[in-house]
């Protein structure tokens, strides 16, 4: 059993493995960084540690939203770099059984294939799990240049 | 071995570390002063030092040299004229192999040493081939030798001539003589890499590790490694952020109380406006406004006395040069003093022990091409010995280093010469002195003859810059043609916080380093003009400059786009000046320096970033970088507006370009 936190990017359902996260906070504006990549909102301050907050919906090509109050940013910790995540809005805590994990489907409109690491059916909802490293890396796809 | 060891260890080698940098300044002073007991006896406790530390955290391979290396000092003692130059350079190479032990140790590396039991039997030989007792047993220093130990103390050099056998006759121990064949230590080095540790034989058997191997793989040292930061060994990055982690300071005892004294006016001042808000009444204002002044007053001083903790004396790095200089006179055969000026000055520790190499390299420079040889200066009425000064002083927010030396100044015409031969500078261009001064910084240039060992290879002073660069620094050079060559370094008082200009540009705050600012000025209409229509230039006193639009190079939308209505700041990154276009300047102030790299990456035209007064973050812009971004636009400009003429048939592919 894996714990994983949900989010929601429109009516879609994305899970992150809760272990990488760090917390969730607000949305305040974030400092954009110029001839950074597109799904780079900018920078943030988290407590005098300046974050780069990476959007979601620009990084997975889904429509794009102006970003508002409601919105949630996850902080996530990989391999010691933090990042913001900027999702719509955060759901909830889940277990999925590693079994109910199927790999990710051919297709998956703009979103990058290699971004998903699964997909689960969680009570009448599918679940994307993501994959995370890919996601807050700032190198581009290979593809994707 | 539990986690308290390895904190032992980092202990020791930094103890040790700053031991051997003493023990070197001793040897080296002894050579002038031979019969300077304190200097010798001042010596002798590092040795001993060194040896007792090594004891305690369990390097017996180590605590042996040391021991051995006692006792020749012991024989120094007895007579001051043993304080000969190769006795000298015998110890210092035994103070290379405790560096060497020293090191390897740190990086947890598994390369077996080489050259103890050389070095000592080196100072031994040179110390003069005298004992009576016999047998010097240099292979004792192992652990595990049983028996035979001969105090070389002992051997004295007034004792009458007999065999001295380094190649240690102890009756356990079938070693190689040490100074004619350094195979033995090869010959066991499987034993350490294996790291066993078991490594130092077991009395019983037959062949004792030489010291060598022994010291190579202490009891405790591979467990060292494995308690160290993991990632040490196999990535280099982990292994940086490893040293960063464990890299520790020492702080005058002084500085802390001052801290300390501090924050309880801190506190004071703190509970003071608290009362002050609590009891808030208008006619109270003025006092409540001197509570907040006193709070405003002790945390500034409390900003700064907690970045002093960083500082220290740049005597320590100082210090090493008299080795440097005292190695390189020797092998260039050159008579040089070096003088010390300003060592008390304070210097960030990490600025300090980035500018050590750079300063280094200044220095073989400054003996390499700078000083001429001893019959040369005499023919151009210069005394023999030629001086090499290092100062540092503090002006302003800015520390300086000089390098000076009273050689024979750079050759311009030579420089001039060899630029153009290397197509660095075209043959009609004209270049002022300081231009012509600042092309030794290209990469690739020299000016020597023949590649030394020492310099010439042309991979030198443009790393020194770099180097310098990197510490957001700069570097000048002032030269007398056949007087004197100085190279300045300017660096700013700490990494952690710097001056910077609060631009506006949009919607957004930039911050322009202070020290890369020369001034600011809202253009006329008729200081600006374009060439090849596209590069823009502004007029700065009498000077045409390239004009950088801040908002293009950062692409920020809203802002002005009429120079004369916003602001053109001066800047200069010590290799061009430049104009930057900017809405508005909003001021002065101290900024804490955050790097964007920690969790992002670097980003073109941006050094850092800062939080502001708001809780915001503004970028700290790199001023070099933005130049090299301007250019970058406007060849894309160039090509963006050369595409269409080509290519008509397909406009989309102006998008692809």
């Amino acid at each position: 059993m894996t714990q994983y936190l949900t989010f929601k990017l429109g009516d879609e359902l994305y899970g992150v493995d809760l272990l990488d996260i760090q917390e969730i906070r607000g949305y305040s504006p974030a400092t954009p960084l110029p001839n950074a990549p597109a799904h780079f909102k900018g920078v943030m301050n988290l407590r005098g540690v300046i974050l780069p907050v990476v959007g979601l919906r620009t990084r997975f090509g889904l429509s794009n939203t102006e970003p508002n109050k409601r919105n949630v940013i996850v902080v996530v910790t990989l391999g010691g770099r933090t990042s913001g995540l900027l999702v719509d809005s955060v759901a909830d805590v889940i277990d999925v059984d590693e079994a109910a994990l199927s790999g990710p489907p051919a297709v998956a409109g703009a979103m990058p294939i290699e971004f998903i690491r699964g997909v689960a059916r969680i009570s009448e909802q599918l679940l994307i799990v993501l994959d995370l490293e890919r996601i807050v890396s700032s190198t581009p796809l290979p593809q994707a240049a | 071995m539990s986690a308290a060891d390895a904190e032992d260890i980092a202990v020791f080698l930094e103890e040790a570390g700053e031991l051997l940098v003493d023990f070197e300044q001793c040897l080296l002073l002894l050579e002038s002063l031979p019969d300077d007991a304190e200097v010798l006896n001042r010596a002798f406790r590092c040795a001993h030092t060194i040896k007792g530390g090594a004891g305690m955290v369990g390097f017996e391979a180590l605590q042996a040299f040391t021991h051995q290396l006692e006792n020749l000092l012991d024989r120094l003692r007895e007579s001051g004229a043993l304080c000969t130059r190769p006795v000298i350079d015998a110890l210092l190479a035994s103070s290379d192999v405790i560096k060497g032990f020293l090191d390897r140790v740190e990086h947890g590396s598994n390369e077996p040493a080489a050259g103890e039991a050389e070095a000592l039997a080196k100072i031994a030989a040179v110390m003069g081939p005298s004992a009576d007792s016999g047998e010097v047993d240099l292979s004792s220093t192992a652990p595990a030798a049983p028996s035979g130990e001969v105090d070389l103390s002992a051997v004295t050099p007034a004792s009458s001539t007999g065999e001295v056998d380094l190649s240690s006759v102890s009756p356990s121990t079938q070693l190689a003589p040490a100074p004619v064949a350094p195979a033995p230590a090869r010959a066991v080095s499987p034993a350490p890499q294996a790291s066993k540790p078991a490594a130092p034989a077991p009395p019983s058997q037959p062949v004792v590790m030489p010291p060598v191997a022994a010291i190579a793989a202490p009891p405790s040292a591979p467990t060292a490694r494995a308690s160290g930061p993991e990632p040490r060994a196999s990535s280099p990055d982990g292994r940086r952020s490893g040293d960063e982690n464990s890299a520790t300071i020492r702080v005058p005892l002084q500085k802390i109380d001052r801290l300390v004294n501090l924050v309880g006016e801190l506190v004071i001042a703190q509970s003071m406006v608290s009362q002050e808000v609590e009891l808030f009444s208008p006619q109270r204002l003025n006092l409540l406004q001197d509570a907040v002044g006193q709070l405003d007053r002790h945390c500034r001083e409390l900003q700064e006395q907690v970045l002093g903790i960083r500082m220290i004396p740049v005597k320590s790095m100082f210090d090493r040069f008299h080795r440097v200089v005292r190695d390189l006179s020797g092998s260039t055969g050159k008579q040089v003093a070096l003088e010390l000026q300003g060592e008390e000055t304070e210097l960030d520790k990490t600025v300090i022990e980035k500018i050590a190499d750079p300063l280094t390299h200044l220095v073989r420079n400054a003996i390499d091409h700078g000083l001429e040889p001893a019959a040369e200066r005499l023919a151009h009425g210069k005394p023999a010995q030629g001086t090499l000064t290092l100062s540092a002083y503090q002006r302003g927010g800015s520390i300086f280093i000089e390098v000076s030396d009273d050689g024979r100044g750079l050759d311009r015409d030579k420089i001039l010469a060899k630029a153009r031969k290397q197509g660095l500078v075209g043959e009609a261009d004209k270049l002022s002195d300081d231009e012509i001064n600042t092309l030794i910084f290209r990469p690739g240039f020299s000016t020597a003859e023949h590649v030394t060992e020492l310099s010439g290879r042309g991979v030198g002073m443009d790393v020194v810059r770099r180097n310098v660069e990197e510490l957001k620094g700069k570097i000048a050079i002032e030269t007398v043609a056949g007087q004197s060559t100085r190279f300045r370094i300017q660096l700013p008082l700490t990494l952690a916080m710097i001056e910077g200009l609060a631009l506006r540009v949009g919607r957004e705050v930039f911050l322009m380093p202070l020290l890369s600012v020369a001034g600011s000025f809202k253009p006329r209409p008729s200081q600006l003009a374009t060439v090849g229509e596209s590069s823009e230039v502004v007029e700065v006193r009498e000077h045409y400059v390239p004009l950088i639009r801040l908002h293009e190079v950062l692409k920020q939308a809203g802002a002005e786009t009429n120079p004369c209505k916003g602001i053109v700041v001066v800047v200069d990154d010590g290799e061009q000046t430049f104009g930057v276009l900017a809405d508005e300047l909003l001021g002065q102030q101290q900024v804490v320096v955050k790097s964007l790299e920690t969790n992002f990456r670097r980003v073109p035209g941006i050094s850092g970033a800062t939080v502001l007064g708001d809780g915001r973050v503004a970028l700290i812009v790199d001023v070099g970088g933005l130049f090299e971004l301007g250019q970058k636009d406007l060849r894309r400009a160039q090509r963006a507006k050369a595409l269409p003429l080509i290519a008509t048939t397909g406009p989309q592919r102006e998008g692809i370009a």
